[in-house]
């Protein structure tokens, strides 16, 4: 089903610098990945209406089955309902975190997605409502930033690396809200990141853009299970596993996870069992052994199938195959001639669990 | 009413009026200014500076020209209004907002530069158009330029001479303002009246400077800034 339909030309001193073609489905997150300068940051104005109809005159856009640019039509930013959230949170400096969110929201053009309390509660910002955004962290500006977007009922949300400044604590907590966010309403998300493992924890659909132009369009399990992307981009730093909850291991404090035959345990986290959850493995934090073992401190032993090596300056990386998906480790060359890994074999990743996280 | 309260009425009308017609007519002009990168913009911006290296005079030279009636436009103004604009109060005002245009322009077009780009963007997409904009984000963003263009306009105003002299004349409860009377009572040798008078406008100049110190922000110097 498509609810974005654009084919968007931003031509600057006779170049284009964005020339492409794509659509986007009514829900989920639909990342936009590349590398900076590759038109990311053009595509969302052009979206939310910011780039001068002047130079995207060749533009066709549709939305929800609205026409917004054609050869005849040209519809105003302020007419589209378009949530933009920048990297920085352009909160107007003016007015208090509750005024600024009452802003958006006497000027919403449908239904709210959420009530104004709705969002405070949401984001975190019952005890921020009074404060002035020059008193405000990075991390509570951008909450604010993000709800007031949210409050102004946006038939469409586009994020523009909205964690890029913040600290990993904030990064976390705004991922989770953002995520939850597209799992429980109804309202695509664009999210431009060039962080692949932010992009690996939220995202449903993987756009690739380099150049102005959106060279591949997947799924995200298409991605992570493409192990020629995988190796070729070195994107395995970060790998994510597809996994379900089990059950809650109350007294340990832990969660057990399904992965295919296998399981996992994690840190308590608050789900029911059955419920859908993407675990972050860390290549840092994955270290292989020869067989199974029952002395460790490492709780996760999960049984992989090695599919590819590559030496290079005394470290190898290996990646692994654990029930259809993929994660790497990198180990030292040394290690590697100790163990004898060889491609094929079956090995045993060790996972700390106390760094697993959603 | 005594002569110099009169006078004193009379300047402050001047200046009140000249102020808030520039606040009407000269807040749009200076947010194209400030906004716009068409070249008419930036060819603008010399014209509307000159009144700050011109003498004062030679405006008031050309603009009591307009004003003759012999002048296509002094002739209109006649037609329309039914008085000759040259030696009136209406011309006064006329004279005072060409010169005093500049001094409000420049502290607005610093004020609106000021306001980044990026807000109004984040407005628009939350729905405000450009009236909108306008009036909830730059009008209270820009509060500190409007104070300071006007006190500088009324100041400004108010201490007027050349201009006042070539196209007001001297005409007592029309066209008779501080300045003039100052000059008058030192010409017929009336010191002490003088003394009054300048001594007067001397604290109420210090009074607005000191003010518009007071309102600048930091790092912005009161005489700094010439428009670029």
């Amino acid at each position: 089903m498509t609810f974005v339909n654009a084919q968007l030309k931003v031509a600057q001193n006779n170049t284009f610098i964005l020339n492409t073609d794509f659509t986007l489905p009514p829900y989920g997150i639909t990342a936009l990945f590349g590398p900076s300068g590759a038109g990311k940051s053009t595509l969302l104005k052009c979206l939310a209406g910011l780039i001068p109809r002047g130079i995207c005159a060749d533009s066709h856009l549709t939305v929800g089955g609205e026409t917004w640019m054609s050869a005849s039509a040209f519809v105003q930013a302020s007419d589209r309902s378009v949530g933009l959230v920048f990297q920085q949170p352009q909160l107007f400096p003016h007015l208090s975190v509750l005024e600024n969110l009452q802003y958006a929201d006497q000027r919403r053009r449908q239904a709210s997605l959420t009530t104004l309390t709705e969002a405070v509660d949401r984001f975190e910002l019952s005890t921020l409502l009074k404060r002035y955004p020059n008193t405000l962290s990075g991390g509570e500006a951008q909450r604010v930033a993000l709800a007031r977007a949210v409050v102004n009922a946006p038939r469409l949300l586009l994020l523009d690396e909205p964690l890029t400044a913040l600290d990993h604590r904030s990064r976390a907590q705004l991922l989770t809200a953002i995520h939850q966010l597209s799992l429980e309403k109804n309202v695509p998300i664009v999210y431009v990141s060039h962080q692949w493992d932010e992009i690996i924890q939220i995202a449903d659909r993987v756009q690739m853009i380099a150049k102005g132009h959106i060279s591949r369009s997947e799924t995200l399990q298409a991605l992570t299970t493409d192990i020629e992307f995988l190796t070729k981009q070195q994107h395995l730093a970060s790998a994510i596993l597809m996994t379900q909850v089990k059950r809650q291991v109350q007294e340990e404090h832990l969660t057990e996870l399904t992965l295919g035959d296998q399981s996992l345990l994690i840190p308590k986290i608050g789900l029911t069992p059955g419920s859908a959850l993407r675990v972050l493995v860390k290549m840092s934090d994955v270290s292989l052994i020869a067989s199974p073992s029952t002395q460790s401190s490492i709780l996760n032993t999960l049984a992989c199938r090695i599919v590819h090596i590559e030496e290079q300056a005394g470290h190898a990386l290996i990646i692994l195959n654990c029930e259809g998906q993929y994660l790497s480790a990198n180990i030292t060359a040394r290690s590697r001639r100790l163990l004898d890994l060889t491609v094929g074999q079956v090995t045993y990743a060790q996972i700390k669990a106390t760094t697993l996280g959603q | 009413m005594s002569a110099d309260l009169q006078t004193l009425l009379i300047s402050v009308q001047l200046a009140a009026l000249t102020t808030l017609t520039l606040l009407v007519l000269a807040t749009p002009l200076a947010w194209w200014l400030a906004r716009s990168t068409s070249i008419l913009a930036r060819f603008c911006i010399p014209f509307i500076a000159l009144p700050l290296v011109l003498p004062p005079t030679v405006i008031g030279f050309y603009l009591l020209l307009a004003f003759s009636p012999d002048h296509w436009f002094g002739a209109a103004w006649l037609q329309l209004f039914g008085r000759p604009l040259a030696f009136s109060f209406e011309g006064l005002l006329i004279g005072s907002l060409i010169y005093s245009l500049p001094f409000f322009v420049q502290p607005m077009l610093v004020a609106f530069r000021d306001i980044p780009e990026s807000l109004l963007e984040a407005a628009s997409t939350l729905g405000a158009d450009a009236f909108d904009r306008f009036r909830t984000i730059v009008l209270p963003l820009s509060k500190q330029g409007f104070l300071v263009a006007s006190t500088l306009t009324f100041a400004h105003t108010l201490g007027e001479f050349g201009i006042v002299l070539m196209i007001g004349g001297n005409i007592p409860g029309e066209t008779r303002v501080l300045s003039i009377a100052l000059f008058d009572y030192v010409e017929t040798l009336n010191y002490a009246q003088a003394h009054k008078l300048a001594l007067g406008l001397i604290g109420f100049s210090l009074f607005t400077l000191l003010l518009l110190q007071w309102l600048s922000k930091p790092g912005q110097a009161l005489l700094g800034r010439r428009p670029s």
